[in-house]
């Protein structure tokens, strides 16, 4: 009974759920808000996830609808005022984001400016090791979509911190 | 053959359909130096991307949420009616009538359910103590036993850290499975860490108002350490060892959890007789204190 319990099953997903929470909402606390919001969902749904198909798959999923739908739209006022911050800090001198490459703030600001559907499919794939098969089946797209969305993210974090040589 | 970022990409994330399309990139790769270094950019970036959320992997998950999700009923199955209130009050109560010590309300009354060589799991005691009709608390149990085992197991230490020889009283809980085992795990349960045991043992009131918790960490590597830590009602504050005693491992108990000496039984108790106010915690006062993240009433 137990091995199928849902609450221990998303307990022991949580680290790679607060990851790919950060990496989308680009701010630890909104993410631990929205990994509940999540998970607390997901027990509810508990008999729509098909056994033997990846549970964090599903979850990343659900961690991303719910992000749509429920709290992007009040972030969003308070991550615009960020990011434009963010740009006249780094508009000042380009050459900072290459010096600074190492910096993983540097790389979180790089990727949280991602157009959000890139952004997704970076963390799912690029940082948590999902198959492009995963990630399609996840975000309900033709795997063809998950790979134009990851090239375009790769190139554009390769273009920002992929090295002084290009 | 045009080798394209999307098929160098699905080659660095090893998902190019078949050998044939493997053999393609490298031999394109051999010949070309620009290609290589496209190659070499595009994996650099992406192992920075990767760094740059490492620490969100192995930073300790804030116990409310943990325990947010551990206390969310199950939608329409009899478990979950069964594990949602007094599921968890069943199990601690059971736990002390279990003990023969019963009598005895200091927190080493569930002292017999810690750590012994190749002990069942607590969930499996239970429902034979119990019987059918508590199932609700057998897999209350286990299930925190295996919510906690495999956050925990995440922690995973070396051995020397793991045993904190080091630690002294007044220090901070610098063990992340310590630290997340006092903020969420009821008394009475023991969780696996590698090849070591922790269990929380009991919870109370010190005397200087602080709440205070008991726990074991016993491993056939590195002996024997009890601790008391306590943490003030503010939720800015973690846990602080007010009290640590350790032994080494006994060389004669071959294999299995090491159990504490009478000796470190005996430092324990001359602490607690000094400091605790009252008695322990009954298990519905504790899981309400774990529930709001030990805030103060």
């Amino acid at each position: 009974m137990s091995a199928q319990d849902p609450r221990a099953e998303l307990v022991s997903l949580l680290p790679r759920l607060r990851r790919f929470a950060f990496g989308l909402t680009g701010d630890a606390h909104v993410a631990d808000d929205l990994v509940q919001a999540g998970c607390l969902k997901a027990i509810e749904r508990w008999h729509q996830w098909q056994p033997g198909t990846s549970l964090a798959s599903w979850m990343f999923r659900i961690l991303q609808t719910t992000w749509l739908d429920e709290y992007r739209s009040r972030q969003r006022q308070q991550t615009e005022a960020d990011s434009e911050a963010l740009e006249a800090i780094a508009g000042e001198d380009g050459r900072r984001v290459v010096e600074a490459r190492s910096d993983a703030r540097v790389v979180r600001r790089v990727i949280a400016e991602l157009p959000e559907e890139q952004r997704v499919v970076l963390m799912m794939i690029t940082v948590d090791g999902l198959s492009y098969k995963e990630a399609a089946e996840a975000l309900g797209v033709p795997m063809g979509t998950v790979m134009s969305r990851l090239a375009r993210a790769r190139a554009r974090l390769a273009d920002a911190i992929g090295g002084e040589g290009s | 053959m045009k080798i394209d970022d999307d098929t160098l990409i699905a080659y660095l994330d090893a998902q190019l359909e078949d050998d044939a399309a493997y053999e393609a990139v490298e031999n394109a790769l051999a010949t070309s130096p620009a290609l290589r270094a496209r190659l070499q950019v595009l994996a650099e970036s992406g192992e920075l991307a990767r760094q740059a959320f490492d620490a969100k992997l192995e930073e300790a998950v804030p116990p409310q949420l943990i325990a947010a999700i551990m206390n969310a009923p199950l939608p329409g199955t009899e478990a979950g009616r069964a594990t949602q209130d007094p599921a968890q009050a069943v199990t601690a109560a059971a736990v002390r009538e279990a003990t023969e010590d019963a009598a005895a309300p200091t927190p080493h009354a569930v002292r017999p359910t810690a750590a012994r060589p190749a002990s069942p799991s607590l969930g499996t005691r239970l429902a034979a103590w119990l019987g059918q009709g508590f199932g609700g608390a057998a897999a209350f149990a286990s299930i925190v036993t295996l919510a906690l085992g495999a956050l925990i197991g995440h922690y995973l230490l070396p051995p020397a850290e793991l045993a904190a020889p080091l630690a002294r009283q007044g220090d901070p809980v610098r063990n992340p499975a310590v630290a997340v085992a006092l903020q969420a795990a009821p008394s009475g349960l023991a969780v696996d860490v590698g090849d070591a045991r922790l269990e929380i043992m009991a919870s109370f009131t010190g005397h200087d108002g602080r709440f205070c918790r008991e726990y074991s960490l016993s491993s056939p590597q590195t002996g024997q350490e009890i601790g008391i830590a306590c943490r003030g009602a503010a939720a800015d504050t973690g846990w602080q060892l007010a009290f640590v005693a350790s032994e080494p491992a006994d060389p004669a108990a071959r294999g299995g959890y090491a159990t504490a000496s009478d000796r470190l039984h005996e430092a324990v108790d001359a602490f607690l007789g000094e400091h605790i106010q009252d008695g322990p915690f009954d298990a519905e006062r504790e899981r309400a204190l774990i529930e709001r993240g030990w805030a103060a009433d």
